[in-house]
């Protein structure tokens, strides 16, 4: 639901050549409390106050006008101290900003529309996913459909790819029922909807807690590529008709 | 113009260091004595030189570019626009002072003003978590035009947004057409646009240019990484478990059908008899 939120600007004058004008980067109370420990005399420096005009064409001389006291003291410490020289120094990074040139512009991936697991007998389409109206992995009711997690990676791009299916549903075995089972070092093909495959070897095979599958890295949108196969298992709660656990599959690419 | 950009940026890194020992030495330690700032170029046209204290910060700045967060020591700063390769002796064409809290974190873009003339604004920005498959949209009024109105797909996202104000919104991530007009209705006041909000970003959409001169437009920001993965992945209902003790639902649904079918048999014998 949209909100409104003035500028925050406490006060802006003017920008006419040779006129000085003071604009406050003052900030949203919320933001600045969760970065700072303390709130103390920090908030001292968001008072605006006017530069002295200039008396020459040339208005601003003097490289250092830090305002406060309380500021002063550690910045002229690290001032002295930068004047030492040192390699180390980033450039500063500028990107596009131009919408729908250099930033907002969809990219598209190829994405996995089937997976094979020969030794446990898997083969099961794949549909893209998002989230239900609880914030859990949205998985339409049918135990023979697998997902895939369409705002992470695609399998074998950079970061953790997640197909996920029914370990059973309504009475029928998923397609991932045997997911437990599968061996570590077995190949399993995923093919994309550009008609390609990509093999990907089995390197791990572990049963975790729910709900640790989403808070460890299996949703991770950097590292190595990585695809992870997730199901239920685990002992079964007849109170939440959930399984306690999930089976998660982890394989890298050939 | 090398060496004061280094350091400028030196300044700012070493800054931070230092509150980072401190913090960690001590739990008293005083708070962060530098802000972080995102510059962003909206004035369309200008090759710049940003100064800042009288240094060459930002040489050659293109318009419609936005840099990284740079770490700036917590104080009063003084920030010079010349056109680029403008000697710095020259008159700006802004000169402003900048107060930089502790703590700050956020983005000073340079734009025109409603009246036309060039400004900087600040805002802080929200770069919290955002839900899982959403996308924060944060629109923000940074041109000479009046009150203006912005539509995502068609439904009326922001009804009024006055010069400088802002307005932050959390949609479903996807494909969507911004379209912006003034906030009385009427025709668009620019071309609409197609864009692409991605799930767990924040998008800071600046309208810049001139509705005088029907340059109009947008420019923005994505930060990234601030997705919250799905809380639960919940593959199985229990149906075809045989060997666990308690009562399986489908055989209940079995013995439930068929209670159901002896009462309704019951009650037509019944009915029969009674001749209702």
């Amino acid at each position: 639901m949209p909100h409104h939120r003035a500028a925050a600007v406490l006060g802006v004058a003017l920008v006419l050549p040779g006129v000085a004008g003071v604009v406050a980067l003052a900030s949203d109370a919320g933001v600045n409390d969760r970065s700072r420990p303390g709130a103390g005399s920090a908030t001292a420096p968001s008072t605006a106050r006017p530069v002295t005009p200039p008396a020459s064409p040339r208005p601003v001389t003097t490289p250092a006008t830090i305002a406060t006291t309380a500021a002063t003291s550690p910045t002229t410490t690290s001032r002295a101290a930068a004047a030492a020289p040192t390699s180390t120094m980033a450039p500063i990074v500028t990107h596009d900003a131009r919408v729908g040139v250099g930033v907002l512009t969809p990219v598209a991936v190829a994405a996995p529309v089937r997976v094979v697991i020969p030794s446990i007998g898997a083969t099961g389409p794949v549909a893209p996913t998002g989230v239900d109206a609880a914030g859990e992995l949205a998985i339409p009711g049918d135990a023979r459909q697998l997902v895939w997690w369409r705002f992470g990676p695609t399998p074998g791009a950079a970061g953790s790819a997640v197909i996920a299916g029914h370990l059973d549903w309504k009475g029928v075995l998923g397609v991932f029922d045997r997911l437990a089972e599968t061996p570590v070092g077995e190949r399993i093909t995923v093919t994309y909807d550009d008609g390609h495959d990509e093999v990907f070897v089995v390197t791990a095979v572990e049963l975790v807690d729910k709900p640790a599958v989403a808070l460890s890295g299996t949703f991770a949108r950097d590292g190595d590529p990585v695809l992870r196969l997730v199901t239920c298992g685990g002992e079964f709660d007849r109170a939440t008709r959930h399984y306690r656990s999930n089976v998660i599959v982890t394989a890298v690419p050939a | 113009m090398t060496t004061r950009l280094a350091r400028f940026i030196g300044v700012g890194a070493l800054a931070l260091a230092v509150t980072a020992t401190a913090a960690t030495a001590s739990a008293q330690a005083p708070t962060e004595q530098v802000g972080t700032v995102r510059v962003v170029h909206g004035l369309r046209g200008l090759v710049a030189d940003v100064y800042l204290d009288g240094n060459l910060a930002l040489p050659t700045f293109q318009p419609e570019r936005a840099t990284d967060p740079i770490a700036i020591p917590a104080g009063d700063h003084v920030v010079e626009i010349r056109a680029a390769g403008a000697a710095a002796t020259e008159t700006p064409l802004l000169t402003q002072t900048v107060t930089v809290p502790a703590g700050f974190a956020g983005s000073l873009i340079a734009h025109l003003g409603a009246d036309g003339a060039p400004t900087l604004t600040a805002y802080a920005d929200d770069v919290s978590a955002v839900p899982a498959g959403q996308a924060r949209v944060v629109v923000r009024h940074a041109a000479a035009a009046g009150d203006v109105a912005v539509q995502l797909n068609g439904q009326p996202t922001v009804p009024a947004l006055s010069p400088g104000a802002e307005s932050a919104s959390i949609v479903a991530a996807g494909p969507y057409q911004v379209a912006v007009t003034p906030a009385a209705g009427g025709a668009p006041l620019a071309t609409p646009q197609d864009v692409a909000f991605a799930e767990g970003t924040a998008t800071f959409m600046y309208l810049i240019g001139s509705q005088a001169d029907g340059t109009l437009g947008w420019a923005a920001v994505e930060v990234k990484d601030l997705q919250t993965a799905p809380a639960m992945i919940q593959t199985g209902d229990g149906s075809t478990l045989t060997d666990e003790s308690g009562p399986n639902p489908y055989a209940i649904g079995a013995v439930i059908a068929t209670l159901v079918a002896a009462l309704a048999a019951t009650f037509a014998v019944r009915s029969r008899r009674t001749g209702l």
